[in-house]
């Protein structure tokens, strides 16, 4: 414990770590997107946290943070794939996505917290198969022996708990707020 | 074009790692072939992500509020421990949401799972030193272990029986019917539905067949039962001259292995009406030591409008603001709610249950920090959002205080002018109402202060949540609502939300001023609750 004041460069990097945090769940979809594995993204997004440390020093505090670490997150997840070789859409559909124009969402504070609430409202057994499924990392397989059902009405109440959270979200940031 | 339903379910597929080859073919190749495909998937991949964080978060609650501050902490990337896996059965499709997405009478979000485990509602606790876990009166009481060094506790068991336990004591809860008594003195008594309610120690089993019993345990072989009203059963193991069945005015004592018949004896045991007495005296006792602080309390300074629900007259629907110095303008107007008892037996109260019900008021001006404290007692949350108090509608400054379903404490401050989420200021509470506080008594508080910038809320004294402002907004004083929410005019695009809340609130206070906690608890000690 010491109390030595922090360095300009301990202050920028403090800043774009803070930015980091802010997109992160951007960042995790995103790197899901190309490796659906939740643990092996786990690591690249820790990776990609890394990489944003060490080269804090090279953004620009007022320039695009959003484009700047999706790319650092898009060269992460690329190289993860190919040298260990995770099952993944192939490099013509990832360039594709690549290139699709689509910025990292900045609001994820409000969206999660409405995520949250849109979660209570799920009835008690799509939220058991929600929790297990991000909570606990199951697949849809262990899923449906812990709740006794088959893997295809997993699939379709994982599906349609999607499509109710997504739907959930978007009307609660549509809707007025407080 | 492509199949969008089609493209829905390979992409859940996708997330979920169940794509057979030729259907990551057939995704790869709808992908490749449109834009609106590839941006479809990009959509699904930002709430998966969302999905995964928020699960990561869980637990660690507050982490938003913290982010700024303590990175290291904060870089969640140890996996969570496997929670516990039940067992459920899945039925049919359809349940997976709730009817309309609306509160549904049935909950089917409340949780209640712990429920289970109740077996006795804990009535009353006089005098009470624990040893170990304390329980309120009001709770519900698991099954497991009370000790208690000294007083009395009065236990309603959901069978029916009533057991009253005189300290020292130590007593195991095993079911709404069975209990054992490891030392110290119970009596119970058993209405007819509770019939066959059991005791046991750790050699014998005494079976209620309707009736009034003591049972005194003062170590594993010594034990005496005594029958005051009706009959017992007296099974396990017993020293062979033991009465099986004892009947009223009968006791047995039984001791290093060794019975003996003696004549019951009602005065080594409590006697009910004088603990009903005492309860009675520590009940006034506790809403004098109330009142004279509360009279205390009047003079804090900066406090803006202070309401004690005390004197409360059914025709006036006056509710008067106890504040030093408080003109007569910022009285409060009730509207509906019932008159009810508070904390205490003698303490006043307003009910809120119906949607009109609400105690209208005005304060004036506005002020850079401000304290809100209420005592409350919720009684359900039906509603998506419960307001406490919402104040200045519209205006910058707006203050929405509520209590959402899951039983989080929200403070809302209104910085814009528009209809949009980011108008607002905001803090969140993890859930701290839940089922098992509804019907008791408990202090809210939240802080605004605009001066540090921060926002925090604090239940019965405690910090739950704390938070940066964005904007420093100064509160805006004015009309304002308790226990309902109001739009500005029937034209705004608020107008016709419900909000009521379901409840009773005994004391309320509003202060232009950001107190510390240590104020939040001196109140607290000041105005205890039992």
């Amino acid at each position: 414990m010491h109390d030595d004041p922090a360095t300009p460069e301990e202050i920028h990097t403090a800043k774009v770590q803070g930015l980091f945090l802010q997109y992160q769940p951007a960042v995790r979809g995103y790197i899901l997107s190309m490796i659906p594995d939740f643990s092996l993204a786990d690591d690249v997004v820790q990776e990609t946290f890394l990489t944003v440390t060490r080269k804090a020093a090279t953004f620009e505090i007022g320039t695009s943070f959003a484009a700047w670490v999706k790319t650092i997150a898009r060269f992460k997840a690329l190289e993860a794939i190919r040298a260990r070789r995770f099952e993944s859409l192939s490099e013509e559909v990832l360039q594709a996505l690549g290139a699709e124009p689509r910025e990292f969402r900045a609001d994820s504070d409000e969206r999660l917290a409405l995520l949250r609430g849109c979660l209570d409202q799920l009835a008690p057994q799509a939220r058991r198969s929600i929790d297990y499924r991000y909570q606990n990392d199951h697949l849809p397989p262990q899923i449906a022996d812990l709740m006794g059902c088959t893997v295809q009405s997993v699939n379709v109440t994982l599906s349609r708990a999607r499509t109710f959270l997504r739907d959930c979200v978007q009307r609660k940031m549509a809707a007025n707020p407080t | 074009m492509f199949d969008e339903a089609r493209l829905e379910r390979l992409v859940s597929a996708y997330f979920d790692q169940e794509l057979t080859v030729e259907e990551k073919c057939e995704l790869e190749a709808m992908l490749l072939s449109s834009s609106k495909a590839r941006q479809l998937f990009l959509d699904r991949s930002e709430l998966h992500g969302l999905l995964r964080e928020q699960a990561m978060q869980a637990g660690g609650a507050n982490l938003l509020n913290e982010v700024a501050r303590e990175e290291k902490k904060v870089v969640p990337f140890a996996r969570r421990a496997w929670i516990a896996a039940g067992l459920a059965a899945c039925v049919a499709f359809g349940w997976w949401l709730l009817p309309s997405g609306k509160q549904a009478a049935d909950g089917g979000i409340a949780k209640t799972e712990e429920s289970h485990n109740e077996v006795a509602l804990l009535d009353r606790a006089i005098d009470v030193e624990w040893d170990g876990p304390s329980f309120a009166p009001g709770a519900a009481l698991p099954k497991g272990l009370i000790k208690i060094r000294k007083g009395t506790l009065q236990l309603d068991f959901y069978s029916g029986a009533r057991v009253v336990l005189e300290g020292p004591a130590s007593l195991e809860l095993l079911s709404p019917d069975l209990a054992r008594l490891d030392s110290g003195k119970l009596t119970a008594k058993v209405p007819p539905p509770a019939e066959g309610f059991t005791v046991m120690n750790a050699n014998l089993r005494v079976v209620d067949r309707g009736t009034e019993f003591g049972m005194s345990v003062t170590g594993a072989n010594d034990c005496e039962v005594h029958v005051f009203n009706g009959e017992v059963e007296l099974q396990g193991d017993v020293p062979e001259s033991t009465a099986r069945e004892l009947f009223e005015g009968h006791a047995v004592a039984i001791r290093q292995g060794k019975s003996e018949a003696i004549a019951a004896n009602r005065e080594s045991f409590v006697d009910p009406s004088r603990l009903l007495q005492a309860a009675a005296r520590e009940n006034e006792a506790q809403w004098e030591k109330w009142r004279t602080t509360s009279q205390a309390f009047r003079a804090t300074p900066d406090l803006r409008i202070h309401f004690d629900f005390e004197d409360l007259d059914p025709a006036a629907m006056l509710l008067r603001n106890r504040a030093a110095g408080a003109d007569e303008d910022s009285h409060g107007t009730i509207i509906g709610c019932d008159i009810l008892a508070g904390r205490w037996d003698k303490k006043g109260a307003l009910g809120f249950a119906k949607t009109s019900d609400r105690v209208r008021f005005r304060a004036e001006g506005s002020a850079p920090s401000v304290t809100l404290m209420a005592w409350v007692r919720v009684d359900s949350l039906p509603l998506e959002h419960n307001a406490l108090l919402s104040m200045a509608p519209e205006k910058i400054g707006e203050v929405h205080w509520k209590i959402d379903q899951a039983g989080r404490l929200l403070l809302g401050l209104r910085s814009s002018g528009e209809f949009a989420y980011t108008s607002w200021e905001r803090l969140e509470s993890p859930p701290v109402v839940t089922p098992k506080e509804f019907g008791r008594w408990m202090h809210l508080a939240t802080v605004i202060d605009s001066e540090s910038g921060t926002m925090k809320h604090f239940v019965n004294g405690s910090e739950v949540a704390s938070g940066q402002m964005k904007r420093r907004v100064p509160v805006q004083l004015g009309l304002a609502n308790l226990g309902n929410f109001d739009a500005s005019s029937p034209a705004s695009p608020t107008s016709g939300l419900v909000r009521a809340f379901n409840g009773r609130i005994d004391e309320f206070a509003l202060l232009t001023r950001a107190l510390a906690a240590e104020e939040i608890m001196s109140v607290l000690d000041r105005n205890p609750f039992d």
